[in-house]
């Protein structure tokens, strides 16, 4: 070796690089919560999955030359995806202020453990890239290369599978909300949601303009989570992200149907967007419970 | 109260506004006296825009403004 690094460990560590980077950059979609979509943002995650990528791919190659203490680094490279959770968290908590409606603190917090779980996608996939090649060992440089690709796009699509999570249109059925005034007080469906249309202007802008949406769970369970408060902020602020927020913003709980109420005044009149995307909102990772787990009795009971 | 009472809200009242002189009580809120039902209506308009606030009014027919 004499200090010089070997032809087929450039093959392996570029080759998982690479791959470990694209699939950074898989994973980095605008998706109709359009987050992150400014080149800034896009650039960060790239390069810090670019690291990530690396950390993967040389970890291989330190285990071969018996630098077992090289491996070590892979607990700072832990360290520094804690560090973009920790940023996502406190630039998203920044901005609280600016938006239409809060994203709140759970709604945040998911957000940013999903940014630090797909610098791990590209660790993972740069790491199980660099194993494939380090196994086969084809004397053929190609015959390497695609191998290796190959297993870490797999790798990348049992991750992303495995990472992938629910929404609301899974768990509820959403519908539109009739709108009733009734002097100062405004229902949906027949449900109270504020008493603040205490003048003629804020009537006359609700009964013209406002909307409303019923999201009404599919099963007695799913109440648990569609209750919870981040999972309600995070739906509203869902919904007025999309079509904007002229004036007033409500969600509302119904605890005899289990019913969630969204009720606002956009500045986008458009019912089937606002189905969508509260169809579409996510699932909080914090607010998720399984009813099957509950009832599992792995241990035994008295 | 449910979970969202530690959530804040706050809800600052800036002004109340009555025709009843018994219900002028004291309070850091901006209180007013109004003739009739038609200038309280019309000074609570004006007082709500200029705060940028929100108006509940009651059920005895008084106006609260209000910030959340």
């Amino acid at each position: 070796m004499n200090g010089v690094i070997s032809t087929d460990h450039i093959v392996l560590i570029v080759t998982s690089i690479t791959v470990g980077t694209i699939s950074r950059l898989l994973t980095l979609k605008e998706d109709y919560r359009q987050y992150p979509s400014y080149p800034n943002g896009y650039l960060i995650h790239l390069i810090a999955g670019f690291v990530a990528a690396a950390l993967g791919a040389v970890a291989i190659p330190a285990l071969m030359t018996k630098n077992f203490i090289a491996v070590t680094f892979l607990t700072i490279a832990i360290q520094q995806f804690r560090d973009v959770r920790k940023t996502e968290r406190e630039s998203l908590k920044d901005l609280e202020n600016t938006e239409f409606a809060y994203r709140g603190d759970a709604y945040i917090d998911g957000i940013a453990k999903t940014f630090e779980a797909r610098n791990y996608f590209a660790l993972v996939v740069s790491l199980s890239s660099a194993l494939t090649i380090q196994l086969i060992d084809s004397k053929s440089i190609w015959i390497n290369i695609i191998s290796g690709a190959v297993v870490g796009f797999i790798v990348l699509y049992v991750l992303m599978r495995f990472s992938k999570g629910k929404t609301v249109g899974d768990i509820a059925n959403v519908r539109e909300g009739k709108l009733e005034i009734r002097g100062s007080e405004l229902y949906v469906d027949g449900l109270y949601i504020t008493n603040q249309l205490g003048t003629e202007n804020a009537r006359n802008l609700f009964e013209n303009e406002g909307l409303a949406v019923v999201i009404h769970p599919k099963e007695e369970h799913f109440r648990i989570t569609l209750d919870n408060y981040g999972q309600r902020q995070a739906i509203l602020f869902e919904s007025t992200r999309s079509i904007g927020v002229k004036r007033y913003h409500f969600t509302r709980k119904d605890f005899e149907q289990g019913r969630i109420i969204v009720a606002l005044v956009p500045i986008i009149h458009d019912i089937n967007k606002l189905l969508s995307t509260i169809q579409n909102t996510p699932l909080l990772e914090s607010v998720k419970k399984s009813d099957k787990v509950m009832n599992t009795n792995l241990m035994g009971r008295d | 109260m449910g979970r969202e009472s530690t959530q804040k809200p706050n809800y600052d009242i800036l002004a109340f506004i009555t025709t009843n002189k018994e219900r002028l009580l004291g309070g850091k809120q901006l209180s007013l006296l109004a003739k009739n039902e038609e200038e309280a209506e019309s000074l609570t308009e004006d007082i709500a825009k200029a705060l940028k606030a929100d108006v509940v009014q009651l059920k005895s027919g008084d106006y609260l403004i209000l910030r959340v």
